[in-house]
């Protein structure tokens, strides 16, 4: 077993390789050929694989990638490379299932295992996107409402007493800071103390992090973000994240987002390069969960079709081969109030809940507005929770999750924005307005009488 | 082997992004009376284009665009002393500085962006990741650039976008460059508020529009 000081050691002694080289030689090329090897291969009309083979095939690859590539240390231009036995190891250890939040509010999420129909953990939360100190309190009630809503997630601050917050200054740390208040003040109120939660997505540099490990702010047993950046690689300011949480007793969340089309190449290196980053994840960023984002490269979102396939292919990986427990980001192209965004939060749900992704969001505009509303969150929940309700196979759940993104595909280039969130609910009761309740009824409708789902 | 066949050769390394073998070739092809400014116009420069075409399908992938870039420049660092010596220049639609601003490691967005240029023959100084202001502004004067392309990925490194242009303008130089702005957070009513032009939603849509500001598109 590979300890955490021993990760450390190796960001010291491991390979020197320059950076270049890591992109380009070792995971552009490597994943190139362990796709052919394992011959991995994107189907427009098979988003949920039904190919068993492959997505072992997957499995083996992101595990090869992981042993051949290891992880690239930015600041020693080094690589951190375990052997097999180690990263076998380490996933074995990996816990399968967590007793996650406080009392009556405490919850547990599990690994997705092949064959077991597991209810998806629903964490939610308006995640990505910037956030005024007036809209981060409003807004946060109105998922916290949602009575679905296993856990929260809830972006950052950019804004505070009128000073932007600049990433690595003071400011981060105030930032940080603010958020946990306002968040563990909206969990209180709402009467959901001890909903599990994570905090801390102030910080971008790791600095508010490290502010935040204080009872006051971050209890010990709650989560906050560990980024492994692209591809396969870490900092030092996001390994003392890692070393800080150990030592406090927070959970660590690997966040890994690949890009379609960047250093991974198509949508197979994505998912490829997922599985790897997940594999060391274990062992590099101590994580008790991984989060998928496979981001594509022009519509960032997780939405079209080549990110839902990649994720697809993660979430049923580690299902079949090795448990771990996984969110996915619901990332979408539209904002909220919109019938476009319902739209892609079902198919990315539908998905995540038949392939063992937890779903996390929703992230709306790609993080460009502040439109997002609960409401969105309830759709998350209520589509992945039809998909395992209605005990939908995965032809099914290919069908619906094709005839959806058929919907919307050609919208990600010029999607509808929404509205922000002070335009789709009333402000001081945290309650959508009655156009947005109504636009959400009639899509509900129209989903279960076009789907033949009850819901 | 004969001049077209050279010139097909060199336009496949530039496709194959090998910067290894398309040097030998490009120095055959002048032994052979190729002029060095008609190589770069009609088989380079085309053939960089092609791979810059194939990523905007989603036929090509980041790496092979900068694969294909770095063939490109090998083959320049054959060429260029020779178009000095001839006193030749090369036909670039401008000169570009690109930066992922202070306080921000995510740069890959940086990275696609820098390998269009270079694929639609723009001249690129890419400074990397987490860049101050004042060695952005810096670099931009002693390289010439006619545009500098700033990327942030966090709505709380945008500010240090914001910083860019606040120190052109105390410096005197804020009608010398275009500023562009990109990266997940900026969208184009951020890039009015501060005075810059919005790049897009991605990378072709960015140099689409440098392309527009230096009357090419």
């Amino acid at each position: 077993m590979v300890d955490f000081m021993e990760v450390i050691r190796r960001t010291e002694t491991g390979p020197f390789i320059n950076e270049r080289d890591f992109d380009i030689e070792v995971i552009f090329k490597t994943t190139r050929n362990l796709a052919k090897k394992y011959a991995v291969q994107f189907d427009r009309k098979e988003l949920i694989t039904q190919y068993p083979e492959m997505v072992d095939g997957a499995f083996q690859a992101g595990l090869e990638l992981a042993e051949i590539a290891g992880m690239f240390c930015i600041n020693t231009s080094r690589q951190l490379k375990f052997t097999r036995a180690e990263l076998l190891t380490a996933l074995r250890t990996t816990p399968r299932s967590l007793r996650i939040g406080w009392g009556k509010d405490q919850r547990v999420i599990q690994a997705a295992e092949w064959g077991v129909s597991r209810k998806p953990f629903i964490w939610a939360g308006f995640s990505g996107a910037p956030l005024t100190e007036d809209i981060f309190r409003a807004s946060i009630r109105s998922y916290i409402k949602e009575p679905l809503v296993d856990a929260l997630g809830h972006g950052g601050l950019y804004n505070i007493d009128g000073i932007e917050v600049r990433s690595d200054s003071p400011m981060e740390v105030r930032a940080t800071r603010q958020e946990l208040i306002y968040l563990r003040e909206a969990l209180a109120r709402e009467g959901r103390p001890g909903m599990p939660f994570i905090g801390g997505e102030s910080s971008t540099t790791g600095l508010g992090d490290l502010a935040i490990l204080s009872p006051a702010y971050l209890p010990p047993g709650a989560f906050h973000f560990i980024p492994t950046l692209n591809e396969l690689k870490i900092n030092y300011r996001n390994l003392s994240r890692v070393m800080a949480g150990l030592e406090y007793g927070v959970y660590n969340i690997n966040l890994v987002d690949s890009i379609i089309g960047g250093y991974a190449g198509g949508p197979e290196g994505a998912a490829i390069v997922t599985i790897a980053a997940f594999i060391l994840g274990t062992i590099v960023c101590q994580a008790s969960i991984s989060l998928c984002h496979p981001a594509h490269n022009k519509w960032v979102s997780t939405s079209p079709p080549e990110s839902i396939w990649a994720e697809n292919i993660v979430g049923q990986a580690f299902a079949r081969n090795s448990p771990l427990i996984i969110i996915g980001d619901v990332w979408t192209s539209a904002g909220t109030g919109t019938k476009d965004i319902l739209q892609e939060i079902a198919a990315i749900s539908i998905t995540k809940s038949l392939t063992g992704n937890n779903p996390h969001g929703v992230g709306a505009t790609n993080g460009k507005y502040p439109h997002g509303s609960g409401l969105d969150a309830r759709w998350m929940a209520e589509s992945a929770l039809a998909a395992y309700d209605n005990k939908l196979s995965l032809a099914r759940g290919n069908e619906i999750v094709c005839a959806l993104v058929d919907r919307y595909e050609d919208k990600l280039a010029n999607p509808d924005l929404g509205k922000p969130y002070d335009q789709v609910y009333d402000m001081t009761k945290a309650m959508p307005l009655p156009w947005w309740q109504e636009l959400y009824d009639e899509n509900k409708r129209e989903f279960a009488r076009d789907f033949a789902l009850k819901i | 082997m004969s001049d077209i066949q050279l010139c097909e050769k060199i336009y496949q390394y530039i496709l194959d992004g090998d910067r290894e073998a398309i040097v030998p070739v490009v120095r055959q092809a002048l032994e052979a009376g190729e002029e060095p400014l008609a190589l770069i116009e009609e088989v380079l420069n085309p053939a960089l284009k092609v791979v810059g075409e194939q990523f905007d399908t989603g036929k090509t992938y980041l790496p092979e665009l900068i694969m294909a870039a770095e063939a490109m420049q090998a083959a320049m660092d054959v060429l260029n002393p020779l178009l000095v010596a001839r006193q030749q220049q090369i036909k670039s639609p401008g000169r570009v500085v690109m930066a992922t601003v202070q306080g921000d490691i995510h740069d890959i967005g940086k990275n696609i962006v820098s390998a269009v240029l270079k694929a639609n023959g723009f001249e690129v100084l890419d400074l990397g990741r987490d860049v101050p202001a004042a060695e952005i502004v810096t670099k931009a004067k002693e390289f010439d650039a006619d545009i500098i392309g700033l990327s942030a990925l966090l709505s709380t490194t945008l500010p240090y976008c914001h910083d860019t242009v606040r120190l052109l303008a105390e410096l005197g130089l804020k009608d010398r460059f275009k500023v562009f702005i990109g990266g997940g957070p900026a969208n184009p009513d951020y890039a009015e508020s501060i005075g810059v032009i919005y790049g897009g939603p991605h990378a072709e849509a960015a140099v689409q529009n440098m392309l527009k500001v230096m009357g090419r598109a």
